[in-house]
Protein backbone atom coordinates (compact mmCIF):
# COMPACT_ATOMS: atom_id res chain seq x y z
CA UNK A 1 0.00 0.00 0.00
CA UNK A 2 1.41 3.59 -1.13
CA UNK A 3 1.85 5.88 1.73
CA UNK A 4 -0.99 8.12 0.54
CA UNK A 5 -3.49 5.45 0.03
CA UNK A 6 -3.07 4.95 4.32
CA UNK A 7 -5.07 8.33 4.83
CA UNK A 8 -7.10 8.80 2.09
CA UNK A 9 -9.81 10.15 4.19
CA UNK A 10 -7.52 13.19 4.87
CA UNK A 11 -7.37 14.38 0.63
CA UNK A 12 -10.05 16.90 1.43
CA UNK A 13 -8.55 18.45 4.66
CA UNK A 14 -5.02 18.19 3.17
CA UNK A 15 -6.10 19.79 -0.39
CA UNK A 16 -7.54 22.51 1.83
CA UNK A 17 -3.93 22.94 3.72
CA UNK A 18 -2.00 22.94 0.71
CA UNK A 19 -4.21 26.07 -0.40
CA UNK A 20 -3.61 27.45 2.90
CA UNK A 21 0.08 27.18 2.95
CA UNK A 22 -0.32 29.03 -0.39
CA UNK A 23 -2.36 32.08 0.82
CA UNK A 24 -0.11 32.37 4.30
CA UNK A 25 2.84 32.77 2.53
CA UNK A 26 1.73 35.26 0.03
CA UNK A 27 2.84 38.93 1.03
CA UNK A 28 3.27 42.68 -1.17
CA UNK A 29 7.29 41.68 -2.11
CA UNK A 30 6.98 39.44 -5.41
CA UNK A 31 10.39 37.96 -4.56
CA UNK A 32 9.11 36.69 -1.22
CA UNK A 33 6.39 35.42 -2.86
CA UNK A 34 8.66 33.39 -5.27
CA UNK A 35 10.89 31.99 -2.84
CA UNK A 36 7.96 30.67 -0.74
CA UNK A 37 6.51 29.31 -3.82
CA UNK A 38 9.61 27.79 -4.93
CA UNK A 39 9.77 26.00 -1.74
CA UNK A 40 6.19 25.02 -1.51
CA UNK A 41 6.25 23.56 -5.32
CA UNK A 42 9.14 21.53 -4.21
CA UNK A 43 6.61 19.31 -2.60
CA UNK A 44 7.38 17.01 0.24
CA UNK A 45 4.88 14.16 2.02
CA UNK A 46 3.99 16.94 4.04
CA UNK A 47 4.01 14.33 7.12
CA UNK A 48 3.94 16.44 9.97
CA UNK A 49 0.28 17.85 8.85
CA UNK A 50 -1.02 14.37 8.44
CA UNK A 51 -0.03 13.92 11.88
CA UNK A 52 -1.87 16.82 13.01
CA UNK A 53 -4.87 15.66 11.59
CA UNK A 54 -4.70 12.07 12.81
CA UNK A 55 -3.93 13.25 16.30
CA UNK A 56 -6.79 15.45 16.26
CA UNK A 57 -9.29 13.03 15.41
CA UNK A 58 -8.60 11.50 18.93
CA UNK A 59 -10.47 14.38 20.23
CA UNK A 60 -13.26 16.89 18.58
CA UNK A 61 -11.96 17.65 15.24
CA UNK A 62 -12.28 20.73 14.52
CA UNK A 63 -10.95 21.75 11.13
CA UNK A 64 -10.36 25.36 11.00
CA UNK A 65 -8.26 24.58 14.36
CA UNK A 66 -6.54 21.54 12.55
CA UNK A 67 -5.45 23.70 9.65
CA UNK A 68 -3.81 26.70 11.69
CA UNK A 69 -1.32 23.66 14.23
CA UNK A 70 -0.76 21.91 10.57
CA UNK A 71 0.37 25.38 8.52
CA UNK A 72 2.34 26.12 11.37
CA UNK A 73 4.78 22.93 11.42
CA UNK A 74 4.98 22.84 7.76
CA UNK A 75 5.82 26.14 7.94
CA UNK A 76 8.49 25.63 10.98
CA UNK A 77 9.61 22.53 9.20
CA UNK A 78 10.21 24.47 5.81
CA UNK A 79 11.98 27.27 7.53
CA UNK A 80 13.99 24.73 9.18
CA UNK A 81 15.00 23.37 5.99
CA UNK A 82 15.79 26.39 4.25
CA UNK A 83 18.43 27.43 6.61
CA UNK A 84 19.80 23.57 7.13
CA UNK A 85 20.42 24.34 3.55
CA UNK A 86 22.77 27.37 4.24
CA UNK A 87 23.95 25.07 7.06
CA UNK A 88 25.01 22.08 4.76
CA UNK A 89 25.83 24.24 1.37
CA UNK A 90 23.14 22.21 -0.08
CA UNK A 91 22.39 23.89 -3.72
CA UNK A 92 19.82 21.41 -4.89
CA UNK A 93 16.88 19.62 -2.60
CA UNK A 94 14.14 17.36 -4.47
CA UNK A 95 15.50 17.78 -7.83
CA UNK A 96 15.21 21.79 -7.07
CA UNK A 97 17.88 24.60 -6.75
CA UNK A 98 17.81 25.95 -3.18
CA UNK A 99 16.80 28.95 -1.81
CA UNK A 100 20.62 29.80 -1.20
CA UNK A 101 21.69 28.44 -4.38
CA UNK A 102 19.32 30.90 -6.24
CA UNK A 103 19.52 33.63 -4.05
CA UNK A 104 22.28 33.21 -1.40
CA UNK A 105 22.74 32.74 1.93
CA UNK A 106 21.38 36.24 3.72
CA UNK A 107 18.47 35.96 1.26
CA UNK A 108 18.28 32.17 2.21
CA UNK A 109 18.10 33.46 6.17
CA UNK A 110 15.63 36.13 5.59
CA UNK A 111 12.87 33.77 4.33
CA UNK A 112 13.40 31.22 6.81
CA UNK A 113 12.43 34.05 9.30
CA UNK A 114 9.79 35.12 7.36
CA UNK A 115 8.43 31.85 7.22
CA UNK A 116 9.07 31.34 11.01
CA UNK A 117 7.15 34.40 11.69
CA UNK A 118 4.14 33.37 9.40
CA UNK A 119 4.21 29.89 11.36
CA UNK A 120 3.94 31.40 14.51
CA UNK A 121 0.94 33.91 13.17
CA UNK A 122 -0.90 31.16 12.49
CA UNK A 123 -0.36 29.25 15.78
CA UNK A 124 -1.51 32.47 17.44
CA UNK A 125 -4.92 31.48 16.46
CA UNK A 126 -4.73 28.60 18.60
CA UNK A 127 -5.57 29.69 22.37
CA UNK A 128 -3.99 27.18 24.07
CA UNK A 129 -1.13 27.55 26.17
CA UNK A 130 -0.36 23.95 26.51
CA UNK A 131 -0.04 23.85 22.60
CA UNK A 132 1.95 26.68 22.76
CA UNK A 133 4.23 25.14 25.20
CA UNK A 134 4.54 21.77 23.42
CA UNK A 135 5.83 23.37 20.36
CA UNK A 136 7.65 26.36 21.73
CA UNK A 137 9.37 23.67 23.68
CA UNK A 138 10.06 21.30 20.51
CA UNK A 139 11.82 24.39 18.87
CA UNK A 140 14.46 25.18 21.17
CA UNK A 141 15.33 21.67 21.36
CA UNK A 142 15.42 21.02 17.78
CA UNK A 143 17.65 23.75 17.44
CA UNK A 144 20.08 22.75 20.66
CA UNK A 145 19.75 19.15 18.95
CA UNK A 146 21.30 20.65 15.15
CA UNK A 147 24.03 22.24 17.05
CA UNK A 148 25.11 19.25 19.33
CA UNK A 149 24.81 17.52 15.35
CA UNK A 150 27.80 20.23 14.73
CA UNK A 151 29.83 20.09 17.89
CA UNK A 152 29.75 15.95 17.41
CA UNK A 153 31.21 16.02 14.03
CA UNK A 154 34.18 13.35 13.80
CA UNK A 155 33.72 12.64 17.45
CA UNK A 156 34.15 9.06 17.31
CA UNK A 157 34.07 8.85 20.95
CA UNK A 158 30.63 9.46 21.55
CA UNK A 159 28.12 6.72 23.13
CA UNK A 160 24.70 5.07 21.95
CA UNK A 161 22.97 7.58 24.26
CA UNK A 162 24.97 10.66 22.87
CA UNK A 163 23.43 9.46 19.27
CA UNK A 164 20.10 8.42 20.20
CA UNK A 165 19.54 12.15 22.36
CA UNK A 166 20.79 13.70 18.94
CA UNK A 167 18.60 11.76 16.58
CA UNK A 168 15.52 12.63 19.47
CA UNK A 169 16.20 15.89 19.00
CA UNK A 170 16.45 16.17 15.28
CA UNK A 171 13.59 14.15 14.37
CA UNK A 172 11.50 12.52 17.13
CA UNK A 173 10.63 15.34 18.79
CA UNK A 174 8.83 17.07 15.64
CA UNK A 175 6.73 14.06 14.59
CA UNK A 176 5.92 13.50 18.29
CA UNK A 177 4.60 17.07 18.80
CA UNK A 178 2.86 16.77 15.18
CA UNK A 179 0.96 13.79 16.56
CA UNK A 180 0.56 15.45 20.30
CA UNK A 181 -0.47 18.88 19.47
CA UNK A 182 -3.29 17.83 16.95
CA UNK A 183 -4.99 15.78 20.04
CA UNK A 184 -3.82 18.87 22.33
CA UNK A 185 -5.74 21.27 19.58
CA UNK A 186 -8.49 19.18 19.72
CA UNK A 187 -9.04 18.81 23.41
CA UNK A 188 -8.59 15.20 23.92
CA UNK A 189 -7.47 14.01 27.52
CA UNK A 190 -3.96 14.31 28.67
CA UNK A 191 -3.64 10.29 28.86
CA UNK A 192 -4.61 10.24 25.38
CA UNK A 193 -1.98 13.23 24.09
CA UNK A 194 0.96 11.79 25.53
CA UNK A 195 0.10 8.43 24.14
CA UNK A 196 0.51 9.91 20.71
CA UNK A 197 3.63 11.72 21.01
CA UNK A 198 5.31 9.06 22.58
CA UNK A 199 3.59 6.73 19.15
CA UNK A 200 5.52 10.07 17.34
CA UNK A 201 8.43 9.54 19.40
CA UNK A 202 8.86 5.99 18.73
CA UNK A 203 8.41 6.14 14.91
CA UNK A 204 10.34 9.38 14.84
CA UNK A 205 12.94 7.31 16.23
CA UNK A 206 12.62 4.68 14.06
CA UNK A 207 12.40 6.69 11.13
CA UNK A 208 15.86 8.59 11.67
CA UNK A 209 17.60 4.74 12.41
CA UNK A 210 15.90 3.35 9.14
CA UNK A 211 17.19 6.86 7.49
CA UNK A 212 20.52 6.13 9.03
CA UNK A 213 21.20 2.69 7.68
CA UNK A 214 19.80 3.12 3.86
CA UNK A 215 22.41 5.62 3.83
CA UNK A 216 24.82 2.96 4.32
CA UNK A 217 22.58 0.49 2.26
CA UNK A 218 20.94 2.58 -0.26
CA UNK A 219 21.99 3.50 -3.80
CA UNK A 220 23.21 6.97 -5.27
CA UNK A 221 20.04 7.11 -7.37
CA UNK A 222 17.44 5.95 -4.09
CA UNK A 223 19.62 8.53 -1.48
CA UNK A 224 20.20 11.55 -4.30
CA UNK A 225 23.60 11.47 -2.58
CA UNK A 226 26.93 9.24 -2.31
CA UNK A 227 26.29 6.07 -0.27
CA UNK A 228 27.64 6.84 3.27
CA UNK A 229 27.38 10.50 3.06
CA UNK A 230 27.00 10.42 6.57
CA UNK A 231 30.36 9.17 7.75
CA UNK A 232 32.20 11.34 4.70
CA UNK A 233 30.63 14.46 6.81
CA UNK A 234 31.27 13.33 10.24
CA UNK A 235 28.17 12.33 11.11
CA UNK A 236 28.22 9.66 13.83
CA UNK A 237 25.14 7.25 12.77
CA UNK A 238 24.11 3.85 14.35
CA UNK A 239 25.61 1.45 12.15
CA UNK A 240 28.83 3.22 12.59
CA UNK A 241 28.90 3.17 16.48
CA UNK A 242 28.00 -0.48 16.04
CA UNK A 243 31.18 -1.26 13.36
CA UNK A 244 33.49 0.18 16.05
CA UNK A 245 32.82 -2.52 18.10
CA UNK A 246 35.55 -3.97 15.81
CA UNK A 247 38.67 -3.08 17.30
CA UNK A 248 40.55 -2.71 14.03
CA UNK A 249 37.43 -1.18 11.46
CA UNK A 250 37.31 1.16 15.08
CA UNK A 251 40.78 2.21 14.28
CA UNK A 252 40.23 2.90 10.35
CA UNK A 253 36.74 4.59 11.06
CA UNK A 254 38.20 6.77 13.21
CA UNK A 255 40.99 8.42 11.22
CA UNK A 256 38.00 9.39 8.27
CA UNK A 257 38.26 13.12 8.37
CA UNK A 258 37.35 15.85 5.94
CA UNK A 259 39.92 15.29 4.06
CA UNK A 260 39.59 11.14 3.38
CA UNK A 261 39.10 10.18 -0.18
CA UNK A 262 35.96 8.88 -1.97
CA UNK A 263 38.06 5.85 -2.62
CA UNK A 264 39.50 5.05 1.30
CA UNK A 265 35.69 6.37 2.17
CA UNK A 266 34.62 3.42 0.09
CA UNK A 267 36.67 0.81 1.99
CA UNK A 268 35.62 1.80 5.11
CA UNK A 269 31.82 1.40 4.27
CA UNK A 270 32.24 -1.43 2.37
CA UNK A 271 33.94 -2.86 5.71
CA UNK A 272 31.21 -1.66 7.93
CA UNK A 273 28.83 -3.15 5.88
CA UNK A 274 30.59 -6.56 6.48
CA UNK A 275 30.12 -6.67 9.88
CA UNK A 276 26.83 -7.01 11.62
CA UNK A 277 26.55 -3.07 12.31
CA UNK A 278 23.26 -3.05 9.65
CA UNK A 279 21.32 -6.03 11.24
CA UNK A 280 22.21 -4.70 14.55
CA UNK A 281 20.80 -1.35 13.70
CA UNK A 282 17.59 -2.53 12.14
CA UNK A 283 17.22 -4.09 15.17
CA UNK A 284 17.22 -1.49 17.18
CA UNK A 285 15.02 0.40 14.83
CA UNK A 286 12.31 -2.80 14.86
CA UNK A 287 12.46 -1.70 18.62
CA UNK A 288 11.07 1.33 18.81
CA UNK A 289 8.61 0.49 16.07
CA UNK A 290 7.68 -2.22 17.82
CA UNK A 291 7.29 0.49 20.65
CA UNK A 292 5.24 2.62 18.90
CA UNK A 293 2.95 -0.18 17.73
CA UNK A 294 2.84 -1.06 21.82
CA UNK A 295 1.47 2.60 22.47
CA UNK A 296 -0.68 2.53 19.51
CA UNK A 297 -2.58 -0.83 21.33
CA UNK A 298 -3.64 1.62 24.42
CA UNK A 299 -5.40 4.59 22.24
CA UNK A 300 -9.06 4.25 20.97
CA UNK A 301 -9.23 2.92 17.76
CA UNK A 302 -10.73 4.56 15.08
CA UNK A 303 -10.12 5.41 10.90
CA UNK A 304 -7.21 7.55 12.36
CA UNK A 305 -5.81 4.36 14.86
CA UNK A 306 -5.87 2.38 11.61
CA UNK A 307 -3.80 4.51 9.43
CA UNK A 308 -1.07 5.49 12.27
CA UNK A 309 -0.38 1.90 12.71
CA UNK A 310 -0.28 1.23 8.68
CA UNK A 311 2.32 4.39 8.45
CA UNK A 312 4.02 3.32 11.29
CA UNK A 313 4.42 -0.39 9.64
CA UNK A 314 5.76 1.35 6.54
CA UNK A 315 7.87 3.04 7.76
CA UNK A 316 9.51 0.18 9.59
CA UNK A 317 9.93 -1.64 6.14
CA UNK A 318 10.63 1.28 4.06
CA UNK A 319 13.89 1.00 1.32
CA UNK A 320 14.55 4.50 0.08
CA UNK B 1 15.67 49.74 40.58
CA UNK B 2 16.87 52.68 38.40
CA UNK B 3 16.82 52.93 34.88
CA UNK B 4 20.73 51.53 34.37
CA UNK B 5 19.70 48.81 37.03
CA UNK B 6 17.17 47.51 34.97
CA UNK B 7 19.49 47.64 31.98
CA UNK B 8 21.84 45.74 33.22
CA UNK B 9 18.94 43.34 34.49
CA UNK B 10 17.99 42.77 31.14
CA UNK B 11 21.61 42.46 29.99
CA UNK B 12 22.26 39.69 32.28
CA UNK B 13 19.14 37.82 31.93
CA UNK B 14 19.80 38.09 27.82
CA UNK B 15 23.38 36.61 28.47
CA UNK B 16 22.58 33.91 30.86
CA UNK B 17 19.96 32.42 28.30
CA UNK B 18 21.82 32.79 25.26
CA UNK B 19 25.34 30.87 27.05
CA UNK B 20 26.14 28.17 25.47
CA UNK B 21 29.65 26.91 25.85
CA UNK B 22 30.22 25.13 22.06
CA UNK B 23 28.52 28.14 19.98
CA UNK B 24 30.75 30.84 22.33
CA UNK B 25 33.78 29.19 21.13
CA UNK B 26 32.76 29.80 17.41
CA UNK B 27 30.83 32.99 17.34
CA UNK B 28 31.52 36.82 18.83
CA UNK B 29 29.69 37.73 21.85
CA UNK B 30 26.70 39.28 20.95
CA UNK B 31 26.68 42.76 21.98
CA UNK B 32 22.74 43.85 23.41
CA UNK B 33 21.89 47.31 22.47
CA UNK B 34 21.35 49.55 25.24
CA UNK B 35 19.35 52.16 23.47
CA UNK B 36 16.85 49.98 22.16
CA UNK B 37 16.90 48.16 25.86
CA UNK B 38 16.44 51.75 27.50
CA UNK B 39 14.07 53.39 24.91
CA UNK B 40 11.79 49.86 25.69
CA UNK B 41 12.16 50.36 29.43
CA UNK B 42 11.03 54.00 29.40
CA UNK B 43 8.49 53.30 27.04
CA UNK B 44 6.92 50.95 29.20
CA UNK B 45 7.10 52.59 32.26
CA UNK B 46 5.29 55.77 30.63
CA UNK B 47 2.67 53.04 29.85
CA UNK B 48 2.86 51.88 33.43
CA UNK B 49 3.47 48.31 32.87
CA UNK B 50 4.63 46.66 35.91
CA UNK B 51 8.48 46.58 36.63
CA UNK B 52 8.71 43.03 36.38
CA UNK B 53 6.41 42.38 33.33
CA UNK B 54 8.46 45.13 31.45
CA UNK B 55 11.79 43.57 32.47
CA UNK B 56 9.77 40.61 30.77
CA UNK B 57 8.62 41.94 27.61
CA UNK B 58 12.19 43.79 26.71
CA UNK B 59 13.56 40.35 27.83
CA UNK B 60 11.52 38.59 24.94
CA UNK B 61 11.82 41.77 22.52
CA UNK B 62 15.91 41.70 22.99
CA UNK B 63 16.07 38.09 22.23
CA UNK B 64 14.25 38.34 18.83
CA UNK B 65 16.73 41.66 18.27
CA UNK B 66 19.66 39.34 18.80
CA UNK B 67 18.25 36.45 16.87
CA UNK B 68 17.92 38.87 13.68
CA UNK B 69 21.09 40.79 14.67
CA UNK B 70 22.95 37.31 14.14
CA UNK B 71 21.35 36.12 10.99
CA UNK B 72 22.39 39.29 9.20
CA UNK B 73 25.67 38.40 10.19
CA UNK B 74 25.18 35.14 7.79
CA UNK B 75 27.07 35.39 4.34
CA UNK B 76 29.30 33.09 1.89
CA UNK B 77 32.57 34.32 3.24
CA UNK B 78 32.24 33.48 6.62
CA UNK B 79 34.32 29.79 7.67
CA UNK B 80 31.60 26.67 7.18
CA UNK B 81 31.50 25.87 10.98
CA UNK B 82 31.10 29.91 12.05
CA UNK B 83 28.61 29.91 9.48
CA UNK B 84 26.41 26.96 10.58
CA UNK B 85 26.16 28.09 14.01
CA UNK B 86 25.73 31.32 13.65
CA UNK B 87 22.13 30.22 11.43
CA UNK B 88 21.78 27.73 14.28
CA UNK B 89 22.51 30.61 17.36
CA UNK B 90 19.83 32.85 15.65
CA UNK B 91 17.35 30.22 15.20
CA UNK B 92 17.77 29.37 18.73
CA UNK B 93 17.54 32.57 19.82
CA UNK B 94 13.81 32.97 18.06
CA UNK B 95 13.14 29.38 19.67
CA UNK B 96 13.97 30.70 22.89
CA UNK B 97 11.66 33.98 22.51
CA UNK B 98 8.68 31.90 22.04
CA UNK B 99 8.98 29.43 24.70
CA UNK B 100 9.48 32.04 27.39
CA UNK B 101 6.34 33.90 26.16
CA UNK B 102 4.81 30.69 25.46
CA UNK B 103 6.02 30.16 29.43
CA UNK B 104 4.29 32.99 30.07
CA UNK B 105 1.07 32.21 28.69
CA UNK B 106 1.44 35.51 26.58
CA UNK B 107 0.06 34.65 23.08
CA UNK B 108 -0.75 38.30 22.05
CA UNK B 109 2.82 39.23 22.63
CA UNK B 110 4.06 36.03 20.61
CA UNK B 111 1.73 37.49 17.73
CA UNK B 112 2.64 41.65 17.83
CA UNK B 113 6.23 40.13 17.73
CA UNK B 114 5.47 37.55 14.73
CA UNK B 115 3.69 40.32 12.90
CA UNK B 116 7.43 42.28 13.62
CA UNK B 117 9.48 39.46 12.42
CA UNK B 118 7.09 39.27 9.01
CA UNK B 119 7.46 42.98 8.90
CA UNK B 120 11.09 42.89 9.76
CA UNK B 121 12.43 40.31 6.89
CA UNK B 122 9.99 41.38 4.05
CA UNK B 123 11.79 45.01 4.49
CA UNK B 124 15.26 43.10 4.53
CA UNK B 125 14.53 41.24 1.22
CA UNK B 126 12.55 44.36 -0.41
CA UNK B 127 16.02 46.28 0.83
CA UNK B 128 18.48 44.07 -1.00
CA UNK B 129 16.65 44.68 -4.65
CA UNK B 130 17.23 48.20 -3.99
CA UNK B 131 19.57 50.24 -5.68
CA UNK B 132 21.51 52.62 -3.52
CA UNK B 133 19.99 56.11 -4.50
CA UNK B 134 16.46 54.50 -4.04
CA UNK B 135 14.33 56.82 -1.59
CA UNK B 136 12.26 53.88 -0.67
CA UNK B 137 15.48 52.45 1.42
CA UNK B 138 14.81 54.82 3.97
CA UNK B 139 11.27 53.69 5.14
CA UNK B 140 12.77 49.98 4.81
CA UNK B 141 15.58 50.64 7.47
CA UNK B 142 12.89 52.45 9.47
CA UNK B 143 10.74 49.54 9.52
CA UNK B 144 13.81 47.35 10.32
CA UNK B 145 14.67 49.32 12.75
CA UNK B 146 11.72 49.74 14.86
CA UNK B 147 8.91 47.04 13.89
CA UNK B 148 9.58 45.33 17.36
CA UNK B 149 9.54 48.31 18.73
CA UNK B 150 6.45 49.56 17.02
CA UNK B 151 4.77 46.37 18.07
CA UNK B 152 5.44 46.65 21.71
CA UNK B 153 4.10 49.97 21.70
CA UNK B 154 0.89 48.58 19.93
CA UNK B 155 0.95 46.45 22.81
CA UNK B 156 1.02 48.71 25.91
CA UNK B 157 -1.09 51.27 24.17
CA UNK B 158 1.59 53.27 23.64
CA UNK B 159 1.35 54.30 19.69
CA UNK B 160 3.27 57.93 19.98
CA UNK B 161 6.10 55.50 21.21
CA UNK B 162 6.55 53.54 18.30
CA UNK B 163 6.06 56.53 15.62
CA UNK B 164 9.40 57.52 18.17
CA UNK B 165 11.23 54.41 17.81
CA UNK B 166 10.72 54.98 14.11
CA UNK B 167 12.38 58.07 13.26
CA UNK B 168 15.03 57.68 15.98
CA UNK B 169 15.70 54.52 15.13
CA UNK B 170 16.10 54.83 11.51
CA UNK B 171 18.37 58.15 12.25
CA UNK B 172 20.51 56.11 14.19
CA UNK B 173 21.28 53.71 11.79
CA UNK B 174 21.87 55.78 8.97
CA UNK B 175 23.70 57.90 10.99
CA UNK B 176 25.91 54.85 12.14
CA UNK B 177 26.08 53.90 8.06
CA UNK B 178 27.32 57.52 7.10
CA UNK B 179 26.01 60.05 5.81
CA UNK B 180 27.68 60.82 2.53
CA UNK B 181 24.24 61.75 -0.10
CA UNK B 182 22.22 64.82 -0.88
CA UNK B 183 19.27 62.23 -0.70
CA UNK B 184 20.56 60.75 2.80
CA UNK B 185 21.40 64.19 4.17
CA UNK B 186 17.61 65.36 3.07
CA UNK B 187 15.98 61.99 5.08
CA UNK B 188 18.16 62.89 8.41
CA UNK B 189 16.77 66.48 8.42
CA UNK B 190 13.62 65.00 8.18
CA UNK B 191 14.28 62.63 10.74
CA UNK B 192 15.04 64.88 13.35
CA UNK B 193 12.38 67.59 12.38
CA UNK B 194 9.90 65.11 13.12
CA UNK B 195 11.88 64.04 16.30
CA UNK B 196 11.78 67.39 17.29
CA UNK B 197 8.11 67.91 17.02
CA UNK B 198 7.38 64.53 19.13
CA UNK B 199 9.61 64.71 21.88
CA UNK B 200 8.50 67.77 23.37
CA UNK B 201 5.31 65.41 24.12
CA UNK B 202 7.60 62.78 26.04
CA UNK B 203 8.64 64.22 29.22
CA UNK B 204 11.34 61.64 29.75
CA UNK B 205 14.37 63.10 30.05
CA UNK B 206 16.49 60.15 30.14
CA UNK B 207 15.75 59.30 26.32
CA UNK B 208 15.88 62.98 25.31
CA UNK B 209 19.57 62.98 26.99
CA UNK B 210 20.26 59.33 25.16
CA UNK B 211 19.43 60.02 22.24
CA UNK B 212 20.64 63.97 22.15
CA UNK B 213 23.54 63.40 19.80
CA UNK B 214 21.19 62.08 17.43
CA UNK B 215 19.15 65.75 17.30
CA UNK B 216 22.39 67.72 17.16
Amino acid sequence: MKLKAMYSFLNGDLNRIEEQLKITVQTSDPLVNEASLHLLEAGGKRIRPVFVLLGGQFGTYHFEKMKRVAVALELIHMASLVHDDVIDGAMLRRGKETIQAKWGDRFAMYVGDYLFARALEQMCEIDDPVAHHILANTIVEVCRGEIEQISDKYRFDQNLRRYLQRIKRKTALLIAASCQLGAVVAGAPEAVHKKLYWFGYYVGMSFQITDDILDFIGTEKQLGKPAGSDLSQGNVTLPVLYAMKERTLKEQIMKVNEHTTSREMANVIDRIKQTNAIEKSYELGDRYLQKALDTLQKLPRNRAWTALYNIAKYIGKRKY
Amino acid sequence: MDMQQQIEQVQMRIQRAIAHSYVDRYIQPRIIDEDRVSFALSMLRSAQVEESIALDYVFAMMLIQLALDTHDEVDEQQMMQQKQLTVLAGDLYSGLYYDFLARRHDISLIRRFAEAIKEINIQKIHLQQLSSDDLERFHCIAVIESALLRQLAEHVHAHEWGELAYYLFALKRVRRDGAKSTALMDYIDHCQRKLQDLLPFHVHEEVKERFSHLLA
